[in-house]
């Protein structure tokens, strides 16, 4: 190549048409095979003469960087570089014209448009005939591409490289290409050991076939990914779960040369997995056992009184007996069919306990109270009195009254029932903490202690000689127990063995009622009704205390509860309500007092309670609640009073 | 009773069941002055008076205090004394595990509460017939009983 400006394209087209190249010189032809070469090279190649002036410019250089020949020569090179780039151009042409050679390097260019573009150029000095440097020739390349490409691989590799799954490649025939950290960590075999190797080293011995398998599907025509859960074993000979996912490799024509696998170590995730659902499906059984337990257990102790039932039944039915044969079979019937009856009703009581459907209706109440009604409702046994010793005063209870009932009734029947040679049977109570511990204590047979744990569970009965005269269902305990559970307090059994009696005792929660807490307070024993006067007082903006008998609405009038208002019972458990409003009217209560009651009185009886301080007597029917409300209500606001 | 009364092989049957309700029942069905009959109150006492009266028929409850009406089951038939005693198992355990186990153990009829008195009346008079077909031996010579044994 000459040196001065060589206008590629107008020697081309002059060449070109005019089509004889015989009658051109050989050196002539050389130079236009030259020109030809450049003008088509698929590189920028770029002529620049010793002060950086462009004097060549191929289409390829127009491709590159938008501008055309027209535009760029004569023109200095130094537009084309970032200006942070721009010491390069003196520092390169320095090198070349000093004789360096060939420069080969990677930079950046701007392009017409102004973004910038990574090319790979090569430098070289052009000389003339004399060899002397007249100018450089630059040929450039974007290598943009490649450059991001470049990128995203050493990313890629960086990403497969600390992954902590192992990533392995390898061909078809499954000798490793590929090894990552994580293969190191799961497997336990250095890179270096497994590059060049076959996989099959961490294929346990019993899956023999596997990897064929897994390369095999591989290259079924749509299979692209697989997922499976396996086993390999590690260096140590230690056999682990892997979550392994297999993908086909392709070289850039698309076919498949190799697999890559991505394999986590599933081990202890499985193991989790596993102990989570045998604890799962022995809580299920359990509960499935204790149902069969229980539907066995009734099914049985319902045979018992139904074969008598039956039996006698059909013997009466089918054959003549004497007077006295018939009545000793009628009896035995009528008690058997109670104790049926008996049977239904606990085990509905403990189905609904269970079922968390029994609604307590807790109100607050004197314990003490409960205890003496419980014992008079026990009634007299001479041979086994029931005597107590409480407190003068305990703490209220926050407790459903008819379920302590049948809790405190359940026991003295039980101590009474287990004293067959008699004894008394002792009742105490105690502040225990925040809690109140009853006790019941009884001279009986005792328990032998082998068989205290298991007293309060659902149809367990003591098995001894001396016993199996005494009728149970097995269920009075465990109502009991599910009954204090249910308030929050716990059931207990001590006994020192057999002959020397047995205490069962229960606690409940304390509760304090401060003075200011009551608009109103009913003493209503019935708590459907009670429920029904509170909810419409509450519906008006009024709070409530409900108490389910008259000593424990005195208590708390004792302890400083101001209501303004008093909605009393008259039939009540205990203290009966007459007495009650009498003493409040003695006490000289200045609050409206109504009585709501199902009795029906004389008018002399009415006026006897109006005398005593009663604002007013509604008889207990339909809508009582909302007159008495509205009663109450009227009494309370002055406006309402005033009319 | 189908047979007249035989003095020398004068039948027993002993009611063993812990509920007095079900002694009764049982005893008022099937009084008779064909055989005598006897009750017990638990396993234990059931197990003295079989050795005592060697009954002819065994009524038995399963869930009874002292010794279940199995064990008693297995002590007759591990006892020789006993062989020709039957066994009829009266029980509220009424599973198809429960009858195949009382079965297994030797018993000749397995019957659940509630039952029919009637149906109880027709059961124990054929176990009484195979007792009664079983001491024909017996009376005649114990010692051919042993010979028959060894032919059976």
């Amino acid at each position: 190549m000459t040196g001065g400006v060589v206008q590629i394209a107008p020697t081309f087209d002059e060449v070109e048409p005019t089509g004889v190249p015989e009658r051109r010189s050989t050196d002539q032809r050389q130079l236009l095979l030259a020109a030809m070469l450049v003008a088509s090279s698929d590189d920028a190649i770029i002529g620049e003469d010793p002060q950086s002036v462009i004097t060549t410019w191929n289409p390829a250089a127009q491709r590159l960087y938008g501008y055309s020949a027209e535009e760029v020569v004569g023109r200095n090179i130094a537009f084309l570089l970032p200006p942070d780039r721009i010491n390069e151009l003196d520092a390169v042409v320095g090198r070349v014209a000093k004789g360096a050679g060939a420069q080969h390097y990677e930079t950046k260019r701007v392009h017409k448009d102004g973004h910038l573009i990574e090319v790979g150029m090569t430098v070289s000095p052009i000389r003339d005939q004399s060899g002397a440097i007249v100018g450089t020739s630059t040929i450039q390349r974007d290598i943009t591409q490649r450059k991001q490409t470049d990128a995203v691989i050493v990313e890629m590799a960086a990403i497969v490289d600390s992954s902590n799954d192992a990533i392995i490649g390898k061909t078809l025939e499954g000798v490793i290409t590929t090894w990552n950290r994580g293969a190191e960590n799961i497997y336990g075999y250095t890179a270096d050991e497994m590059i060049g190797k076959s996989i099959s080293l961490i294929v346990p011995p019993d899956r023999p076939g596997e990897v064929a398998e897994i390369i095999a599907g591989m290259m079924v025509a749509d299979a692209r990914t697989k997922n499976f859960e396996t086993q390999r074993v590690c260096k140590d000979g230690r056999i682990i779960d892997v979550s392994l996912t297999v993908s086909p490799i392709r070289d850039s024509d698309g076919m498949i040369v190799g697999a890559s696998s991505v394999a986590r170590d599933v081990t202890e995730h499985n193991a989790m997995a596993a102990a989570l659902k045998a604890s799962e499906l022995r809580s299920l059984l359990a509960v499935s056992r204790a149902k069969d337990e229980m539907v066995s257990l009734v099914s049985h102790e319902l045979r018992t009184p139904l074969a008598s039932l039956l039996g006698f039944t059909e013997l009466l039915y089918s054959r003549d007996f004497s007077e006295e044969q018939r009545r000793q079979y009628l009896e035995v019937m009528l008690r058997e069919g109670r104790r049926l009856t008996d049977l239904i009703n606990d085990v509905l009581h403990i189905q609904r306990l269970e079922a968390g459907h029994q609604n307590l209706d807790l109100a607050p109440a004197d314990l003490n109270a409960l205890i003496r009604r419980a014992v008079t409702s026990a009634g007299e046994d001479i041979q086994r009195p029931i005597e107590v010793e409480l407190p003068e005063t305990l703490p209220l209870v926050m407790v459903d009254t008819d379920a302590v009932l049948q809790v405190l009734g359940n026991f003295m029947s039980n101590a009474r029932k287990y004293s067959p040679d008699g004894g008394a049977i002792l009742v105490t109570s105690q502040v225990v903490g925040d809690m109140v511990e009853i006790r019941v204590q009884d001279h009986g047979l005792g328990v032998p202690l082998a068989e205290l744990p298991k007293l309060f569970a659902t149809f367990y009965r003591v098995d001894s000689g001396d016993r199996r005269v005494i009728k149970g269902t097995g269920l009075g305990l465990s109502i009991n127990r599910r009954i204090v559970e249910a308030h929050g307090g716990q059931v207990a059994a001590y006994s020192e063995g057999p002959g020397h009696g047995s205490r069962f005792q229960f606690t409940l929660p304390t509760v304090r009622i401060g003075p200011e807490e009551a608009d109103v307070l009913i003493v209503e024993d019935d708590t459907g009704f009670a429920r029904l006067l509170q909810e419409q007082f509450v519906a008006r903006g009024m709070t409530t205390v409900r108490t389910a008998d008259a000593e424990t609405a005195e208590r708390l009038l004792r302890e400083g509860m101001k209501p303004r208002a008093v909605v009393a019972d008259l039939v009540l458990p205990g203290v009966q309500g007459e007495e009650f409003v009498t003493r409040l009217g003695v006490d000289g209560a200045a609050v409206p007092v109504l009585v709501l009651t199902v009795k029906n009185l004389a008018p002399a009886e009415i006026s006897a309670l109006e005398k005593a301080g009663v604002t007013a007597v509604l008889p207990k029917e339909a809508g009582a609640s909302q007159a008495a409300v509205s009663l109450i209500t009227e009494a309370l606001v002055p406006k309402a009073k005033s009319i | 009773m189908g047979s007249p009364p035989d003095n020398q092989t004068k039948a027993t049957v002993l009611i063993a069941d812990d509920e007095s309700s079900m002694r009764l029942l049982v005893h008022a069905t099937i009084q008779s002055n064909d055989y005598q009959v006897v009750e017990a109150a638990d396993g234990i006492e059931a197990w003295t008076m079989i050795q005592e009266y060697k009954p002819s028929l065994v009524l038995l409850d399963i869930q009874m205090p002292g010794r279940n009406g199995l064990e008693v089951l297995k002590l007759i038939k591990s006892d020789p004394s006993l062989k020709a005693t039957r066994v009829i198992l009266l029980t509220a355990k009424a599973l198809a595990s429960d009858v195949e186990i009382g079965m297994r153990a030797g018993a000749d009829l397995y019957l659940t509460k509630p039952f029919s008195p009637l149906d109880l009346l027709t059961r124990v008079d054929e176990a009484l017939n195979r007792w009664r077909s079983m001491q024909q031996p017996v009376r005649n010579s114990p010692a051919r009983l042993a010979s028959t044994d060894l032919v059976a």
